[in-house]
C-alpha cells in the first residue's frame, strides 16, 4: 500500500515538475537563507528523522533525493493532488511554495 | 433587544436606572474623537459609560478573574468578587460584565441583596477573540467600582473540537447547596442547567442562521425574598453555570431559569443551617 | 568545573567526526558555520531539552553545551498508553543520552538542577556545585499541582496514580489494571485546559478499553471530564462506538463531569454537583503547572506557566533564559513532545544567532499528534505555526484532523505512521532507534 502511494506520487512528478519551473523563479525572489531553511526543515525531522535520513516502512527517508522530485511531491501534497495521502497534505498547506522549494533543496543537499 | 421586567421588589428605581444602560440598544463604540480621549478600556464602551453615568469609578476593592490565556473561547471561567460588608445599608446591588471584543458587549448582569452575604459570583463565558473583559459593580450607596482583565483567546490545534451542547431547551437543572452550612458564614451555591444558549449568530448545517434561544434570567429566592438574580446574554456559555452565595437561614430556596421563549424551570432546595 | 576541561577536549576531538557528516547546503555553506563562542546549559533531558542540546551543537559545534538531567534513561510519555493497552513493552519507551555525548559532544551531567540565579547566570547542581551559563535553556516539563484537587496529594497518587509522568506511576497503573476484577470500573478524571498532551486522556481510555475488552470484557470505562470538548473529539467518539460499543462513557463538564474531591483509600471521586463514583482502578490526571525549577528561575507568571517571546522562546521575564516544551504558554501550539522538539530547534537557532550577534531567521514550527484508538486504528491532528502580528498562530489553511469519513485502510496507515513518527522523533531527539 505504502509503495503504491509513493508510486502515485512519482507519477505526478512529470506534470508537477513543469509547474515547479514557474515556482522556482518566483521563489528565488524570496531569498530563503540557509539558516531559515534549516529551521523549516527541523519540523520535518520529527517524522523523517534528523536531516530526513530516518526511513522505515511507513514513513520514507527523504534525504538526498533530487530537489525536483521532492518539490513536485510537496506541491502535489499542498494542492491535494496526491491520492491516499494521510497527513502530508495538511502539513504542506502550511508552507508557501518558496518555503517548499527551500525544503526540497535542503533535503536534496543532504549527503552521507 | 427588549427590556425585561424588573423583578426586584426592593430597589426598582436603581435597577431601572442601571438596567437602561445595559439593555439599551446604542452603538458599541464611541465616535472617533471620544475614542481619542478615552483613557481607560471601559470609557470606550457606550454601555459602560451609560452605566457609570458620569461618575468616576474606583478600581480598588473589586477583582475580576479570568485566565490570561484561554485555549477554548467557547467556555472561559470568569469570577468577580467585590469587597463589601453586604449589610442592609451597604451592599453590592449589581455587577455587570462586558466583553469589549464580542459582537454584543453585554455578557451578564448580576443583582445581589444583603441576603447573599458575599459579593462573589462566577460563570463561564464565550469570548469571540482576544479582548478586554470589564466588570462594573454598583453598591447600594451609589459607589461604582470597575475592574478589567485582558484575555488572550487561542484555539489550540490539539484542542480543535467538533461538538457542542446537545441540549435542545431547558434541561436537567442541577443545584448544589452545602449540606450543613454554618450560620453567619455565606454558603456557596452552584447551579448548572443544560441549554444550548443559541446566539442567533451561528449557521446551522443548512447554512441558515439558527434562531436565538437563550436562558435570559435566573432568580433565587429564600422563602420568597430575593437573594440573587442574573440576566444572561448570548455570551454566557452553553449550559449556563452560576456560582454565588447565600447567607444561611432556615428556609426554602427557590431557583428558576427563564428562557427568552418565556418557558421557566424551577427547583427548590431546603436550606438547613447548623 | 572539571567537566568542562574533559568536555572541551572531547568536543574538539569529535568535531572532525561530526563535521564529516555535515550537510553542505545548496547555499554552498556548511551547516555549522555559525560562529560565536559561549556556554549554554540545558536543564531537562526530555523532548525539549535533549533536542535543544543536540541542535545547539549542530548549529554551532564550537559552543559548549551542558545538559543537566537526573536520569540516565528517560521514559517518554508518548506511547506509554500503548504499554497500558498491551501493545508495547515499557522498555520500548526508554531512551539514553549516548548520541548526545558521543556524537555531538554534549556534556551530559546526570544530576538535578537545584536552583538558578538569573542575575549571576548560574545553575546550582545537586552536589552544590554551580555552572555558569551565557544562555540557559529550561525544558522542565510539568509539575502536578498537589494543592489543586481536594484529597489528591502525593500519597493519594500511590493509590490512584496519575501516570502523567512516565515511570513508576505508569507501571503502577498497569499493575492495577491487571489486578482489577472483570466487571470493574476504570475511572479517569481529566483536567481543565491547559495540560500536558491534550489528546492523552482520550487515547489512554482507548488503550485501557482495548486491554479490558481483551482480558476483562465485562468492565466499564468512565471518563469524568472538566471540559465540554476535547481534542479530536468526533474522531475519538466515532472510534469508541465502532470498536468498544458502549464500554466507554464520557461525562462532560456540563453533565457534572468535573471531579472536585478524591478519596484515594476508597477509590471514590465526587463531582461538582455531588455525584459519587466508585472505581476499580482510579486514574486521576490532575491540574498541572510548569516544572518547579521554572519557579526558581523566576520565569513563571501567575498562571504557573512560562510566558515566552514567540520568535525566540526566550522568557519574557528573565533575559538569557529560554524555555521550551510543556512548561511554556505557547498556545495555539499544544503541549506535546513533537512541539517541545520543534520549539527547542527554534530556541537553539535563536541562542546561536544571539551569541553570534546575527539576525534570527523567522521561526516556524509544526505539530502532528497521533492517537491510537485500537491496534490498526490511528487518528491525527496536525498544524503548522508561525509568528503573526507578534503572536504564535496557526498558518491559515494548514493542519486539521483526520477526515471523519476515512476508511479502515486510512486508519490503519495512520496507526503505522504513529509508530514511524515515534521512532523518528526519538531518533531526532536522543539518537536512539528501536531495539
Amino acid at each position: 500500500m505504502i509503495k503504491s502511494v509513493q508510486n502515485n506520487a512519482r507519477a505526478l512528478v512529470v506534470g508537477a515538475l513543469m509547474l515547479a519551473g514557474t515556482v522556482l523563479s518566483s521563489a528565488q525572489a524570496e531569498e530563503i537563507s540557509y539558516n531559515h531553511a534549516s529551521m523549516l526543515a527541523g519540523s520535518c525531522f520529527n517524522c523523517h528523522g534528523t536531516d530526513g535520513r530516518y526511513g522505515e516502512d511507513s514513513i520514507p527517508s527523504i534525504a538526498g533525493q533530487p530537489a525536483g522530485v521532492l518539490l513536485a511531491q510537496l506541491i502535489a501534497f499542498k494542492r491535494d493532488e496526491t491520492p491516499n495521502t494521510t497527513v502530508m497534505n495538511r502539513i504542506a498547506k502550511g508552507y508557501t511554495e518558496a518555503e517548499l522549494e527551500a525544503l526540497a533543496n535542503y533535503f536534496a543537499s543532504i549527503r552521507d | 433587544m427588549r427590556l425585561t421586567k424588573p423583578v426586584f421588589r426592593g430597589d426598582r428605581r436603581s435597577f431601572l436606572r442601571s438596567g437602561a444602560g445595559v439593555l439599551g440598544v446604542g452603538g458599541l463604540l464611541l465616535s472617533a474623537p471620544s475614542l481619542l480621549l478615552a483613557r481607560q478600556p471601559w470609557e470606550r464602551l457606550d454601555v459602560v459609560r451609560e452605566l457609570l453615568d458620569g461618575s468616576e469609578p474606583s478600581t480598588t476593592g473589586i477583582d475580576l478573574d479570568l485566565p490570561l490565556v484561554s485555549e477554548d473561547g467557547s467556555s472561559v471561567s470568569l469570577s468577580v468578587s467585590v469587597d463589601s460588608p453586604m449589610s442592609d445599608d451597604d451592599y453590592v446591588e449589581s455587577i455587570h460584565v462586558f466583553g469589549a471584543g464580542n459582537p454584543n458587549p453585554e455578557i451578564a448582569a448580576f443583582r445581589l441583596t444583603p441576603a447573599a452575604g458575599k459579593a462573589v459570583v462566577a460563570t463561564r463565558v464565550r469570548l469571540n477573540e482576544s479582548q478586554t473583559v470589564i466588570a462594573v459593580a454598583r453598591t447600594s450607596r451609589g459607589e461604582m467600582k470597575v475592574a478589567t482583565r485582558d484575555v488572550r483567546v487561542t484555539v489550540s490545534g490539539c484542542l480543535s473540537r467538533n461538538g457542542d451542547s446537545s441540549a435542545m431547551g431547558l434541561d436537567n437543572p442541577r443545584v448544589r447547596v452545602p449540606p450543613n452550612p454554618q450560620a453567619g458564614n455565606p454558603a456557596e451555591i452552584l447551579t448548572l442547567i443544560n441549554h444550548p444558549m443559541e446566539t442567533g449568530l451561528r449557521e446551522g448545517e443548512d447554512g441558515e442562521l439558527i434562531p436565538k434561544r437563550i436562558v435570559e434570567r435566573f432568580q433565587v429566592e429564600l422563602d420568597g425574598d430575593p437573594v440573587f438574580e442574573a440576566e444572561l446574554y448570548q455570551a454566557v456559555s452553553a449550559n449556563p453555570y452560576l456560582r454565588f452565595h447565600v447567607k444561611p437561614r432556615a428556609g426554602e430556596l427557590r431557583f428558576s431559569w427563564t428562557e427568552d421563549t418565556g418557558e421557566t424551570v424551577e427547583v427548590t432546595e431546603t436550606l438547613d443551617p447548623a | 568545573m572539571k567537566h568542562f576541561i574533559t568536555n572541551r577536549r572531547e568536543t574538539l576531538k569529535l568535531l572532525g567526526a561530526t563535521g564529516a557528516v555535515a550537510a553542505l547546503g545548496s547555499w554552498g555553506v556548511p551547516a555549522w558555520s555559525n560562529g560565536g563562542p559561549g556556554h549554554v546549559v540545558v536543564v531537562g533531558g526530555g523532548f525539549g531539552g535533549a533536542t535543544a542540546a543536540k541542535y545547539l551543537k549542530r548549529y554551532n559545534p564550537a559552543l559548549q553545551v551542558t545538559l543537566v538531567e537526573p536520569v540516565e534513561r528517560f521514559y517518554t510519555c508518548p506511547f506509554t498508553n500503548l504499554y497500558l493497552g498491551g501493545l508495547r513493552e515499557f522498555e520500548s519507551v526508554g531512551h539514553d543520552y549516548r548520541e548526545l555525548k558521543d556524537r555531538y559532544g554534549v556534556n551530559v551531567l546526570h544530576t538535578t538542577a537545584q536552583d538558578i540565579d538569573a542575575a549571576a547566570h548560574t545553575v546550582t547542581l545537586g552536589d552544590g556545585s554551580t555552572l555558569r551559563y551565557d544562555r540557559l535553556v529550561l525544558s522542565p516539563g510539568i509539575e502536578i499541582r498537589w494543592d489543586a484537587l481536594e484529597g489528591y496529594g502525593e500519597d493519594a497518587a500511590e493509590k490512584a496514580p496519575h501516570a502523567w509522568k512516565a515511570g513508576e506511576q505508569t507501571l503502577l497503573l498497569k499493575r492495577q489494571l491487571e489486578a482489577m476484577d472483570d466487571g470493574g470500573v476504570f475511572i479517569l478524571s481529566a483536567p481543565a485546559n491547559p495540560f500536558r498532551c491534550p489528546p492523552g486522556p482520550y487515547e489512554r481510555v482507548s488503550m485501557v478499553a482495548h486491554y479490558l475488552k481483551t482480558h476483562k470484557p465485562r468492565s466499564k470505562v468512565l471518563l469524568l471530564d472538566s471540559k465540554d470538548g476535547f481534542s479530536k473529539q468526533g474522531l475519538f467518539m466515532d472510534g469508541w462506538a465502532e470498536v468498544y460499543g458502549d464500554m466507554i462513557e464520557w461525562v462532560s463538564l456540563s453533565d457534572d463531569g468535573r471531579v472536585v474531591r478524591v478519596d484515594a483509600d476508597r477509590l471514590e471521586v465526587e463531582t461538582e454537583f455531588g455525584e459519587r463514583h466508585q472505581a476499580g482502578v482510579l486514574n486521576v490526571v490532575p491540574p498541572q503547572k510548569a516544572g518547579w525549577i521554572a519557579d526558581r528561575a523566576g520565569v513563571t507568571d501567575e498562571s504557573g506557566w512560562v510566558p515566552i517571546k514567540p520568535a525566540t522562546f526566550e522568557s519574557t521575564q528573565v533575559s538569557d533564559i529560554y524555555v521550551v516544551g510543556d512548561a511554556t504558554v505557547a498556545a495555539p501550539m499544544p503541549k506535546s513532545g513533537f512541539v517541545a522538539n520543534a520549539q527547542a530547534k527554534v530556541a537553539a537557532m535563536a541562542i546561536v544567532s544571539s551569541l553570534a550577534e546575527r539576525e534570527m531567521p523567522p521561526a516556524s514550527w509544526a505539530n502532528t499528534c497521533y492517537s491510537i484508538i485500537a491496534p490498526g486504528y490511528g487518528i491525527s491532528v496536525a498544524g503548522v505555526y508561525s509568528v503573526q502580528d507578534g503572536a504564535i498562530a496557526e498558518v491559515e489553511g494548514s493542519g486539521g484532523i483526520s477526515p471523519r469519513d476515512a476508511d479502515p485502510d486510512f486508519r490503519r496507515r495512520e496507526a503505522e505512521h504513529a509508530v514511524g513518527w515515534y521512532n523518528a522523533i526519538c531518533q531526532d531527539t536522543w539518537g536512539t532507534r528501536p531495539a
